[in-house]
Order: structure tokens, then sequence, then C-alpha cells
């Protein structure tokens, strides 16, 4: 039977996928971009943000199990093996950077929407906005690297 | 008529004060335990909780003042992007461990 904070879990990780299926779409519009692309990039960047923030909010939800002051939270576990830094280097790193993200894509957005067909004609803001969705992109990636090998660490 | 670059700007801004914010307090949090419970907004999720809720409602705060300066003002985009990556790599550097345990040495004595 697959517990609460599984499926909480699960949905995390599933919106990351969204996430970077979004970025794909996204990226794509913005190197190519024309007059019809336009809309479609603002429902890429759209589904970024907000799969970004609810996966943020998820992964806080999920935060709360793994540091339970409990002797067999994931986080007393890591503690109390041979893999310490697990927990203290790299989980507090990943908890921290992926709060980043969220902010960035907003911003993002926010530069989508307001350029809106400015973007067709001014190339600089296109490759500006491409390379923060870029950065975006870097710092979700290893928010995700991390997770997934703490998760392989020990398991929620 | 391209429309003027200063919102952009105000947003850009309101980002590197979220990052930033989040990576001060997360030092702070590291070199006082009274800072740390304070930052402790909601216990089962501990000091992450006073730095993501601070650090949001901050960067909330700057893009309203300053979207309003800046709505109707032109400015260096490019900058704005180049001061973006540079607060991105500090604020990462400050949730770091490994980076900030020699500072914290150095200051716990």
């Amino acid at each position: 039977m697959v517990s609460g904070p599984e499926i909480t879990a699960i949905v995390h990780g599933f919106l990351g996928t969204v996430f970077l299926m979004a970025f794909a779409g996204a990226f794509a519009e913005l190197v190519e971009i024309t007059n019809s692309g336009i809309k479609r990039l603002k429902i890429g960047v759209t589904l970024m943000a907000a799969s970004i923030i609810i996966t943020a909010l998820l992964g806080d939800l999920v935060y709360t199990v793994y540091r339970a002051p409990v002797p067999e939270s994931a986080r007393s576990v890591i503690l109390a093996g041979p893999t310490p830094w697990v927990h203290t280097v790299l989980m507090e790193l990943k908890e921290h950077i992926a709060h980043f993200v969220p902010l960035l894509l907003i911003a993002v957005a926010f530069m989508v929407f307001y350029y809106d067909k400015d973007l067709l004609e001014k190339k600089e803001l296109r490759y500006l906005t491409t390379a923060l969705l870029v950065f975006a992109m870097l710092i979700t990636l290893l928010v995700f690297g991390l997770g997934a090998y703490i998760t392989k660490v020990k398991p929620i | 008529m391209t429309r003027p670059t200063g919102p952009i700007s105000a947003a850009l801004l309101a980002a590197n004060v979220g990052f930033i914010t989040i990576g001060v307090l997360n030092f702070a949090a590291e070199v006082s335990a009274p800072t740390k419970t304070f930052l402790t907004f909601y216990k089962a999720m501990g000091a992450l909780s006073g730095k993501v809720a601070i650090a949001y409602t901050l960067s909330a705060v700057v893009f309203l003042i300053f979207f309003k300066l800046w709505k109707d003002k032109e400015m260096d985009v490019m900058k704005w992007v180049w001061i973006t990556i540079v607060c991105l790599i500090i604020s990462t550097l400050l949730v770091f461990p490994p980076a900030i345990e020699p500072i914290l040495e150095i200051i716990k004595g």
C-alpha cells in the first residue's frame, strides 16, 4: 500500500517531469520564435512556473517527513549511517537552491508576458530570456539529481 | 514601439533579493542559534520555513516598489541578467556547507 508521503513524493517527481517537458517546448519556441509561437511560449513558461511552484510546495511537505525528529526518519538514518554528508552537504544544498527556481521562473514568465510580441523583433531580449530559462533549468536539474541520489541512499 | 525595460529590471532585482535573502539568512542561522530558532516559523520544516517565507515576502515587496518606480524607465537588462547570475552563484555558495564552514570556524573561533 502506498502511503500519503509516498504519493506526495511521486507527484513531486511527476511535476518535475512536467517542468522539464515544458522547458523543452518553451526553449524551442524561443529559439525559432514566430508570431503564433508567442502563445505557445506563454503556455510553456506558465506551465514551468506553475509546476515548479507546486513542486517546491510539495517538496516542503515531503521535507517535513524526511526530517521528522524520530530515529526511523530518512534524515536520522542518514546521519547515523556511514554517509552523513548526504544530509549535511547534499540535502542542505538541495533544500535551499530548490527555492531559487520559483523566483527565477516568475521573473522569466513576467518577462515573456510583458514583452509579448516585442520578443519577435528584439533579438537581445530573446537571448536574455533564453539564458535565464536555461539557468533555471540547470538549477532544477541539479536539484533533481541531488533528490534522486538522496532518495537512493534512503527513501522517504 | 518596444516597452520600457524598467519593469523587467524590477522583476530581476526582486528575484535577486530573494536569492540573497535565502543565502544570508542561512549563513546567519548557522552563525547564531537564536537566529535559527527565530527562523523556525513552522517546526516540522525547521529554519527553512522562515528563510523561504522572509525571502519570498521581501522579493514580492521589492518587486511592487521597484515596478512602480521603474515602470517608465529604460534600463540595461543585460546588466541585470549578469547581476542575477552573480547573485545566484553567491547565494548558492552561502547555502553550500563546505563553502561556508571555513568562515563559520573563523567566526566561532
